[in-house]
């Protein structure tokens, strides 16, 4: 068996296709954003070395909100943590359960993610708009009036208002993979576990979040690097606004390559945004090799 | 037992008004659908339209050029989700189950393709398919479209594989199997439900893709619906009714092929549950 | 063992570099993207590029299909291949094509900074050689201007545009009002009507340029067109006293509340079915918006009229100045093969799209259409702007396309700050010299 597992030539010829499209096309952006970075370009005309000193711009300058916008996608990795990946993970669970409905509840519940997020952004804009928006209308008909306000307008309010559709969106997602996974490890451990009387929540954790941790990993990395990577929904609600207040990195960036023509300081956020996240993966990584020790 | 039944009412009445909140936005997207401006703005946001603008889908099927970019779109994010498994599925079992000294770096560089923001690998990523002579076709689309996929899809296989007991493969070992006949005879088949979940993922991703390919491709005969949909916005106002309705028409083929999808996965994991 | 594993890693990087050279090779030649080809029967293709598609129910972009059909039926050793984004997606599309040196023989752009950086990178066909006295005499007046770079002309615009003030004469009947003349009497306007509760001036400035267009408009009326230029080149401090009076009276509609309450959390189309709809009095736009005012779905058809941005009193501006101008047009790629068929198709788009959008009351024309429009047939209420246009003495460019890329930028996001009440008019004028140093 181990020696069956070294085969070396079979490592190749599987691995071959996956590193060949990496090289192609994943590797020339990283080298290519890494080089635009060191340098002051407007994308087509003339190429200033410039060193380092994007870099330093991004973590100096306030007026250009590199910082706030990391800021802003912090806090939405942060309720994805502590809503989404829960609220998928409770519904994987309930469904999987054997619920009257199951296949109904899981098509259902996965809609959200399929729908374009440009309808979804428009609907939610729906919702937020000051005047006959549903969310203010609501407020006005129980009496709490004092509470309504331009939702996607108010620096206060703007990033509640941006997150809550961007993490309501993907709890199908993650309950999708949590469900699958949990379906596929095998039904005799839960039924070992019924007849010792376990209660649901028991199983719960003691028998079905353990079997499933290299799903969990593999859902905490997605949430994690997603959320640094926050683009479509925040571009249609607010595109950043109002006076950058909703800003995240990709957002910023969009925004300083192809609308202010800085190229090379937009790469350099890109890379930024790269590193951050892959050093969020290694942390994952590290947590749960940890954890298995 | 009453109040295990009573409880077990209370978990479907939850379950119901979460399947209403999430069925919602399908419903408000037909109604928009087949709207006018004036009630989509102010008059009339969530009720049915007050007059049935059916002709919304005149303008879109016409705009959009729905009927040709749907068949491409089809074709694009068919071969993309294609390829996408049958690589992944390789590497994914080389870098999960086999031994080597580098799998953990090969796989961290190869998420690498997760993390980049697709909008700053725009330019590097055109000119790599520039050189490679393939701008402009289907190509040019498939190939991005599934080297940024693959992380992905590998990232949910080994979180699947990892899953699946060794013992299996030790038996098939013994039972004499090689490296190959045990992938193709033993692990495929059970990874059918990963492959039908991550397929979806990847379906819906490339469907709603917007920006390679609205650069790559470059004449009618090879563009998506999502840039047809978009081109139906006017340069300063736009009448979101066609919009809506093209959506409409772009997410219902998508809603289908997911039903069909879910069902495999429900059918393989029923059927092919490891016993361990 | 080790040794084994690390040459392996060397081969498979090999073969990776190996196969990718390999396909590029191999697959030249197979497909020829936006690559000129004289077909065999003499044939010239032309690529063009716009943000006009095959929506039938835009007019702009179906007057553009027209056109290109009558250029291909006129002239039959042309083929012509075209390609469409919208708005946004068109500007991204078109700056990585012309990065990438992938950019169609023929495309539209916009006088000015957005077309500046592709100028100076050399990637733009110069077409002064070919403005013939014939061609320059059909012109009219100054709607080269956007496209000339250091003395050079590089493109022809397809249309002229302006602003005005659209007004509900229905509501400001009700009201006992009168169309205001002057910036005062505009400002009092806005307090009667925000004290009834109308909104007085609908704004969506989500859409950042919908903002931009109004302060235009103010900096002009306050300061001039030649002074306003002066200021916006940087040959003059955005702390004169003419531009801070801009600012100033910015503020003050600002403060009495003219514009849409909460107007940056709504977007252009929004704001513009508050005004259809009859739950604002005005609205500041451009000539474009005509159709919707006018359209079947829209509750204020027939009740509105359209005047000038009124003048103000220490302004040195007249009501006869006006921003806008010819933006919109069509620049000739440097490496198209074609450089002659290319530029008597652009010369023919630029001239067709004109009348066209003139005929369907949506621009005015750059060319001297002489008698081929049937004036009857133009919508009254975009013939009041035609009619204010022509007593116009001057047109300055938008300001977020006078500016480059990302003056333009800052000086909307600056222009937010101040209508939300974030900076003062001082401190504006102050991050506005920043800006442009």
């Amino acid at each position: 068996m181990g020696k069956l597992l070294q085969n070396k030539k079979a490592i190749f010829l599987f691995m071959a296709p996956a590193v060949l499209f990496f090289a192609v096309i994943v590797v020339a952006p990283v080298f290519l954003s890494g080089y635009y970075s060191l340098l002051e370009w407007d994308g087509m005309g003339e190429k200033i070395f410039v060193g380092f000193d994007n870099y330093a711009r991004l973590f100096t300058d306030s007026g250009d909100k590199f910082l706030l916008a990391l800021k802003n996608s912090l806090m939405i990795a942060v309720f994805s943590l502590l809503i989404q990946l829960p609220m998928g993970m409770l519904f994987a669970i309930i469904l999987s359960n054997g619920v009257r409905g199951e296949r109904f509840f899981i098509t259902i519940f996965f809609i959200p993610v399929i729908i374009s997020t440009v309808a979804i952004g428009q609907l939610w804009g729906k919702i937020y708009h000051p005047d006959y928006g549903l969310l203010n209308t609501l407020l006005r008909n129980v009496g709490f009036d004092r509470l309504t306000r331009a939702w996607l307008g108010d620096k206060e309010t703007v990033l509640a208002a941006v997150i809550t559709p961007i993490i309501w969106q993907y709890i199908g997602y993650y309950m999708l993979l949590f469900y699958s996974s949990i379906k596929s490890v095998s039904a005799d451990l839960f039924d070992a576990a019924k007849i010792d009387g376990a209660s649901r929540i028991q199983t719960a954790f003691r028998i079905t979040i353990p079997l499933i941790k290299p799903m969990i990993k593999t859902c905490l990395i997605f949430s994690l690097v997603g959320s640094f990577k926050t683009y479509d929904m925040v571009c249609v609600l607010t595109d950043g606004g109002p006076a950058h207040a909703s800003e995240v990195p990709t957002t910023l960036m969009v925004w300083t390559i192809f609308k202010r023509n800085q190229y090379g300081y937009g790469s350099a956020m890109a890379v930024i945004i790269v590193l951050i996240c892959f050093s969020l993966y290694l942390l994952v990584q590290k947590f749960f090799k940890a954890d298995n020790e | 037992m009453e109040r295990r039944s009573d409880r077990r009412w209370i978990l479907q009445i939850v379950l119901m008004v979460w399947a209403v909140i999430q069925l919602f936005p399908l419903y408000w997207l037909f109604a928009f659908s087949l709207k006018s401006n004036e009630e989509i703005f102010g008059e009339n946001i969530i009720g049915l339209p007050h007059q049935f603008l059916w002709k919304n889908y005149e303008t879109a099927i016409i705009g959009a050029n729905i009927g040709r970019f749907f068949i491409n779109s089809v074709i694009v994010v068919g071969c993309t989700v294609i390829l996408t498994s049958i690589i992944s599925l390789f590497a994914s079992y080389a870098l999960c189950r086999m031994r080597w000294k580098l799998s953990k770096v090969f796989l961290g560089l190869l998420m690498i393709g997760l993390m980049i923001p697709m909008h700053a690998a725009l330019l590097p990523v055109m000119l790599m398919l520039k050189h490679m002579n393939l701008l402009g076709g289907y190509l040019s689309l498939i190939i991005p479209y599934t080297a940024f996929a693959i992380p992905m899809t590998l990232l949910i296989f080994i979180g699947f594989l990892s899953g699946i007991p060794v013992e299996l493969e030790e038996a098939a070992c013994i039972d004499g199997c090689n490296i190959y006949q045990m992938v193709f005879k033993v692990i495929f088949p059970l990874m059918k439900p990963a492959v039908a979940t991550a397929g979806i993922f990847t379906f819906v991703n490339c469907w709603n893709e917007l920006m390679f390919a609205n650069t790559f491709v470059n004449s009618t005969e090879y563009k998506t619906l999502t840039t047809g949909i978009q081109t139906l916005a006017g340069q300063y106002n736009t009448t979101w009714g066609p919009i809506g309705a093209a959506l409409v028409l772009a997410t219902f083929p998508t809603i289908m092929i997911y039903i069909l999808l879910a069902k495999q996965v429900q059918k393989s994991l029923v059927l092919g549950a490891v016993k361990g | 063992m080790k040794k084994k594993s690390r040459r392996m890693t060397a081969v498979m990087l090999a073969a990776i570099l190996g196969v990718s050279s390999l396909t590029a090779c191999s697959t030249k030649n197979e497909q020829e993207g936006n690559d000129n080809s004289e077909a065999s029967d003499g044939k010239v293709t032309l690529t063009v590029w716009s943000l006009y598609g095959t929506n039938p129910e835009d007019k702009s972009a179906a007057a553009f299909q027209e056109a290109i059909k009558e250029i291909m039926d006129e002239d039959s050793s042309v083929e012509i291949k075209l390609d469409y984004a919208e708005n946004e997606a068109y500007k991204t599309k078109i700056k990585a094509a012309v990065a990438a040196n992938e950019a169609p023989d023929i495309y539209g752009t916009w006088g000015g900074g957005f077309t500046q950086p592709f100028v100076e990178a050399d990637k733009v066909l110069q077409i002064d050689d070919y403005l013939t006295d014939e061609i320059n005499s059909k012109l009219l007046p100054g709607v080269l201007d956007y496209y000339i770079y250091d003395g050079n002309v590089y493109g022809l615009p397809t249309k002229m545009s302006t602003c005005h003030l659209f007004v509900n004469k229905k509501i400001m009947d009700e009201h006992e009002l009168k169309l205001p003349n002057t910036f005062d009497e505009l400002v009092e306007v806005c307090k009667t009507l925000r004290e009834a509760g109308i909104t007085p001036i609908s704004l969506g400035s989500k859409d950042r340029w919908a903002i931009g267009k109004v302060f235009d408009m103010m900096g002009v009326r306050a300061c001039g067109i030649e002074e306003a230029t002066k200021i916006l080149s940087g040959k003059d401090s955005f702390n004169n006293p003419d531009f801070l009076y801009a600012a100033e009276n910015f503020n003050q509609l600002a403060e009495v509340g003219a514009f849409t309450e909460n107007a940056v959390a709504l977007n252009n189309d929004e704001a513009l079915a508050d005004f259809t709809l009859g739950k604002a009095a005005m609205f500041y736009n451009g000539s474009w918006s005509c159709g919707f005012i006018n359209s079947d779905t829209s509750q204020v058809k027939g009740d509105v009229v359209a005047i000038p941005f009124p003048e103000m009193k220490d302004g040195k501006g007249t009501v006869n100045e006006f921003v806008g101008g010819a933006s919109d047009g069509f620049v000739i790629n440097k490496d198209t093969k074609y450089p002659d068929k290319a530029f008597e198709v652009l010369q023919k788009i630029s001239y067709k799209m004109s009348l066209k959008s003139y005929q369907n009351s949506l621009d005015m024309p750059v060319w001297d259409l002489g008698d081929e429009v049937d004036e009857s047939k133009i919508d009254p209420l975009f013939a009041m702007i035609v009619e204010d246009a022509s007593q116009s003495t001057g047109y300055m460019e938008w300001w977020d396309t006078f500016f480059e890329g990302s003056a333009a930028q800052d000086y909307l996001y600056a222009l937010i700050d101040l209508s939300m009440g974030e900076v003062t008019p001082e401190e504006f004028c102050e991050t506005m010299n920043g800006i442009v140093q």
